[in-house]
């Protein structure tokens, strides 16, 4: 039986015409910027500065910001040997691992690149899944990790953030009333109202754009682990499972079931919906109907 | 079910265990019995064409099962009977009696069934690994496999246990 995932050339397009309709929008904004002789140096300095420090600081902001503590290998031997196991596979150095105590199921990775990369689970999710499916978790962290997908996403929120900064400048009225003489030969607050609503257009429109490049690291990464595992499915097991209990496989008997099934019914969930394109996660569904569709494709 | 049973033999070693049943919830008195003997005569009338038996088994928990066993290897004779089955219930207006129709496989020496659900009209795995576990990934892999062929149960919240499958 051969055993072969490829690589998912839709998807690749797709994160492709993301990041190229992000940079677009960004350029027109900096053009706009430009043309109206806003002090960028200024603007650029304070989000380098922002940007910088988030990127830089990654893995110790998450360690301070969740609560999660890193745990040495006597901690938590079980998790230390499952992120060792992957990261060899993988060819990467190992990352550092931490734990959050919160009984919500959770993971993540963070780290500026794969020498300073850091993996945090929650108790809840060691709690809920085997380890076979925490395997398959991690792999999908570890992907995030291999595919730099931190310094993606913190790249591609650069101007993003920018604008949002003028944008609240803008809303404390901190600026353009003071402006300086070249400021006030090209009609000072009229300029003002330009780059407020070009900064909130920007901001918008990256909103949505971000969240979509966001949803495609997702895919990217569940793809990541199906190929490092060779078994998509104990991804979608852990995904159904941690999901919250109204998605998962049932352990309830349906003979059970049949006896108070005047009581049974099932929440209308939206599939698809408008909801997504706010979201930075694809939803369940599609994400394991991918899972599914790789597994078929890995049984041929 | 004959493609898929191929498809799942080649790719997951899934094997037809040739064991197949029918669950009802509590039907009228005598309505099961009758029901027994139409079928044991359907398979008198088919004579040597099917080598299918026929049993009645009640569970703990009080429900009916008609078990079909032996018959042809990709169950098609198994499904012929429980399909004339839910069509003489469903005549009479008791279909919503007629729960689920399980299939046996076997995977190296676990037991591996295929429940259909006659009220969504489709199947799901349902893979149990001991007292009231089952393999969650194994199962959606299955499906996965299998799901080209069967119509399967696209939601798996739906896709409940039956633990202790008198087959």
């Amino acid at each position: 039986m051969q055993r072969k995932l490829g690589t998912d050339i839709g998807l690749t397009a797709r994160m492709f015409l993301t990041m190229f309709l992000l940079a677009l929008v960004y350029l027109l904004f900096i053009a706009v910027l430009w043309r109206l002789g806003i002090s960028l140096a200024f603007l650029i300095l304070v989000a380098v500065v922002l940007l910088g420090a988030q990127y830089y600081f990654s893995d110790k902001l998450i360690l301070l910001s969740l609560g999660a503590r890193e745990v040495s290998e006597q901690e938590a031997p079980q998790l230390h040997e499952i992120v060792n196991r992957l990261a060899q596979m993988t060819g990467i150095p190992k990352p550092k691992v931490a734990i959050i105590d919160s009984p919500v199921p959770n993971a993540l990775a963070t780290g500026r690149n794969p020498n300073h990369a850091l993996v945090a689970v929650t108790t809840g999710i060691l709690n809920q899944l085997d380890e076979q499916e925490m395997q398959a978790v991690l792999a999908h962290e570890l992907s995030h990790v291999i595919h730099r997908d931190i310094a993606v996403m913190a790249m591609a929120s650069f101007f993003a953030t920018i604008a949002s900064f003028i944008v609240q400048m803008g809303l404390w009225g901190g600026f353009g009333g003071s402006g300086d003489e070249r400021d006030r030969d090209r009609g000072g607050s009229g300029a003002f109202i330009v780059v407020f609503a070009v900064s909130a257009a920007v901001w918008a429109i990256s909103f949505f754009l971000i969240r979509t490049l966001s949803r495609y690291r997702e895919y990217a990464a569940d793809r990541g682990s199906a190929i490092i595992t060779r078994d998509p499915s104990r991804l979608a097991s852990a995904l159904l499972k941690i999901s919250g209990r109204m998605q998962r496989i049932p352990d309830t008997d349906l003979r059970q079931m049949q006896a108070g099934s005047a009581l049974m019914f099932f929440p209308a969930i939206s599939r698809g919906s408008l909801g997504e394109l706010f979201a930075t996660h694809p939803s369940l569904e599609h994400r394991i109907a991918r899972l599914q569709a790789m597994e078929a494709q890995l049984s041929r | 079910m004959s493609t898929a049973a191929v498809q799942l033999e080649a790719a997951a070693a899934l094997k037809p265990a040739g064991k197949a049943g029918v669950l009802f919830k509590r039907l009228p008195p005598g309505r099961f019995d009758q029901m027994m003997a139409d079928v044991r005569q359907l398979l008198q009338l088919q004579g040597n064409d099917t080598s299918l038996t026929v049993e009645e088994h009640t569970d703990p928990l009080g429900f009916e099962w008609m078990i079909l066993s032996g018959g042809s290897r990709d169950y098609q004779d198994a499904l012929a009977a429980a399909h004339s089955v839910g069509q003489s219930l469903a005549e009479e207006g008791l279909g919503d009696l007629l729960l689920a129709c399980a299939f046996r496989f076997q995977q190296d020496q676990q037991p591996v069934y295929w429940i259909y659900s006659y009220k969504q009209a489709s199947f799901y795995p349902f893979v149990p690994t001991g007292e009231r576990r089952r393999d969650n990934a194994e199962e959606l892999r299955l499906s996965a496999i299998a799901g080209d062929e069967l119509p399967i149960d696209s939601m798996p919240e739906r896709w409940y246990a039956l633990w202790d499958i008198p087959l």
